[in-house]
């Protein structure tokens, strides 16, 4: 389960201090994947990575599996899986090494990375590649290796940050097969997109995000009917406020 | 022990890594074998130049005088003014003609005069010139010495003053002379840039290329993460700076020359001089191994880092490029020289490598670099807590 309450973020930037999250609160439960649906710069990213404890929110608070982000952050970060299309790989080492050391990392023992890394395999199909440095794969078999990473450890929960941005149809595939895999599993899956038909296809839940604000949540059939609107992408385009020749 | 896992992973990088291969093991060893293979060469051009370039002016050539430069090769002008032309052209580096009556008056007790063209601004011709004068000198002597004695009277009423030179210098101290000079110099450079040339890939480029994150979702102690970085590091540095010494040993027997720059029993380092340089090498590598990574953490990409790494280089190495012209004053035994990073090291080598153990400014500059060291290691574990530094890409 994750429970996100009223989680707000400011950065400071040089051009003044920016608000990234204002008062989210949402909620993610075991077998379901929940998306965060937001254009570029919606503050997707930033709810994620406040989630997984990589950065702090200024106010509010966030549960993952019963464990509070700030004060119980090394709990959550054992029961999460993070991922996102951006995170790249040990281009030096190969994927059994990449694994291997992540598993170390989690403190996992040394028969159960090895159990750990073959069970990974077969579910991933990494076998034609495994043994290659990451240097050498294709985006697709990195991509690959990465999920991999993710649930070496098995963790309850997951977190996909737009994992299929800048992938082919077949490797979006391949991920998008793997979180249906992970809901039937019964794992929380948080997912990150600003694709309309993933959301559609895969999730249970969506929570529509934009400038930093949950402007709507609820299942894809709710959202529809609530707004009158054909398809999510009509639904989004009216709940963000966007009218006709508003961008010229 | 999960600091033992990453320490593994980033040495398995590093050694898979062809820059670290090349900027941190070939390239010490190589730039010193090299630099040791010119100046074997500068040697051997300087001492053919001292054998060719005394030119006497015809006539002076079969005087004994002449022939008591054996050793060198004669030539010979036809006159002053054209053996003047010669020395300004840089064709010769030094001209003699003997005064036509210099035999004669030599033998009935006058001054036998003797001019000496050569050009004051040219290095090698100001050495001909003192070389020669040198040697003369002392054949000046035996004349006298001669002249005293036909005439019946003691040599000393005209050499009343002696000076019975007393060495105190050790055979290590000749030997290692002239490397002392640049040897800690080196150590030092590549103990530095051997780290210098991978470590913006350790933190930076993990923040630019997104791995970074991962590591910080793990359950794993920033302290652990830091750690295991830094020891690799640490080891990279060591090993790049003990290449250089390599380098040296290769040099010593493969340059040549090797004599006039390890003196005539070639390059060694007794086991309590090695020691002594292992042990002021390891605080001053673990110095730099966290400034280094220091610099990785805090910078937002490997572009920044190079950028912050040239100033940090700079500053660094300042004392140690000192350290290089330090046996020409007599700052080497001031009271607060052990307490200046980086020249402190390069002192105690020297003074290793001459063969006086110093001790007391081991210690010291052991103590201030592991100092150093911890406090650049709290600033980077700090660092890794810092989520605007971390999350800066």
């Amino acid at each position: 389960m994750v429970e996100a309450s009223h989680l707000s973020k400011t950065f400071k930037t040089n051009r003044g201090p920016v608000v990234a999250l204002h008062e989210v609160s949402f909620v993610a439960k075991p077998g379901e994947v929940t998306a965060l649906l937001g254009i570029n710069g919606a503050g997707k990213t930033t709810c994620l990575r406040i989630l997984s404890t990589v950065i702090k929110s200024d106010s509010g608070s966030a549960k993952i599996g019963g464990y509070d982000v700030v004060a119980q952050s090394a709990d959550v970060r054992r029961s999460i899986g993070f991922l996102s299309a951006s995170t790249a790989l040990y281009g030096k080492l190969n994927g059994r090494q990449v694994l291997h050391y992540f598993g170390q990392l989690y403190s996992m023992p040394a028969d159960r990375i090895k159990q750990r890394v073959a069970e990974v395999t077969e579910i991933l199909k990494l076998e034609g590649f495994i043994d290659q440095t990451c240097d050498k794969l294709s985006t697709g078999q990195k991509q690959r290796i990465s999920i991999a990473r993710a649930i070496l450890h098995e963790p309850p929960i997951l977190f996909f940050d737009e994992p299929t941005s800048g992938l082919d149809v077949v490797s979006a595939q391949t991920i998008m097969e793997f979180i249906e895999h992970c809901r039937d599993q019964g794992q929380t899956v948080v997912f990150s997109t600003h694709i309309m038909s993933e959301v559609e296809r895969l999730c249970d839940h969506v929570a529509i995000i934009h400038e930093g604000r949950i402007f709507e949540e609820g299942t894809v059939p709710q959202i529809l009917e609530k707004h009158f609107a054909p398809t999510l992408e009509r639904a989004f385009l009216n709940i963000v406020g966007y009218q006709r020749g508003s961008v010229a | 022990m999960i600091w033992y896992a990453v320490f593994k992973k980033e040495t398995l990088e590093l050694l898979r890594d062809r820059r670290v291969s090349f900027g941190a093991f070939v390239m010490p060893a190589l730039s010193i074998l090299l630099m040791f293979q010119l100046l074997g060469g500068v040697i051997s051009s300087v001492k053919k130049q001292q054998k060719s370039t005394i030119t006497f002016v015809t006539g002076s050539e079969n005087s004994a005088l002449a022939k008591s430069f054996k050793d060198n090769n004669i030539d010979t002008v036809a006159s002053l003014e054209e053996g003047r032309k010669k020395v300004e052209s840089g064709e010769t580096k030094l001209v003699i003609q003997l005064a036509p009556d210099f035999q004669s008056n030599l033998t009935s007790d006058k001054t036998g005069v003797i001019t000496a063209v050569y050009d004051s601004t040219n290095p090698l011709s100001q050495v001909m010139f003192q070389t020669f004068r040198a040697q003369l000198s002392e054949q000046s002597k035996d004349i006298v010495g001669t002249r005293v004695a036909s005439k019946g009277l003691d040599a000393a009423i005209v050499n009343p003053i002696d000076v019975k030179p007393v060495d105190v210098a050790k055979a290590a101290a000749k030997q290692g002379e002239s490397l002392a000079s640049f040897l800690p110099y080196l150590i030092v450079l590549w103990a530095f840039y051997g780290g210098m040339s991978v470590v913006s890939d350790m933190v930076a480029g993990e923040k630019e290329k997104g791995t970074l994150e991962t590591l910080l979702i793990s359950p794993t102690r920033r302290t652990e993460l830091v750690l295991g970085k830094y020891a690799s590091l640490y080891l990279l540095c060591l090993v790049s700076s003990l290449c250089a010494l390599l380098g040296v040993v290769i040099a010593s027997l493969t340059t040549r020359n090797a004599e006039a720059l390890f003196g005539e029993k070639g390059f060694s380092l007794p086991f309590p001089t090695m020691m002594l340089i292992l042990t002021t090498l390891l605080p001053l590598v673990a110095f730099f191994a966290s400034i280094l990574l220091a610099v990785s953490s805090w910078a937002k990409n490997t572009r920044e880092a190079s950028t912050y790494l040239a100033v940090v280089s700079f500053i660094v190495l300042i004392p140690a490029v000192f350290s290089n012209i330090i046996g020409f004053t007599d700052v080497g035994r001031a009271a607060y020289i052990g307490y200046v990073p980086v020249l402190n090291s390069a002192v105690v080598i020297r003074g290793a490598l001459l063969g006086n153990a110093n001790w007391t400014v081991a210690l010291q500059s052991a103590g201030v670099g592991f100092a150093l060291a911890a406090v650049f290691l709290w600033l980077i574990v700090w660092m890794f807590h810092r989520e605007s530094i971390l999350a800066k890409s």
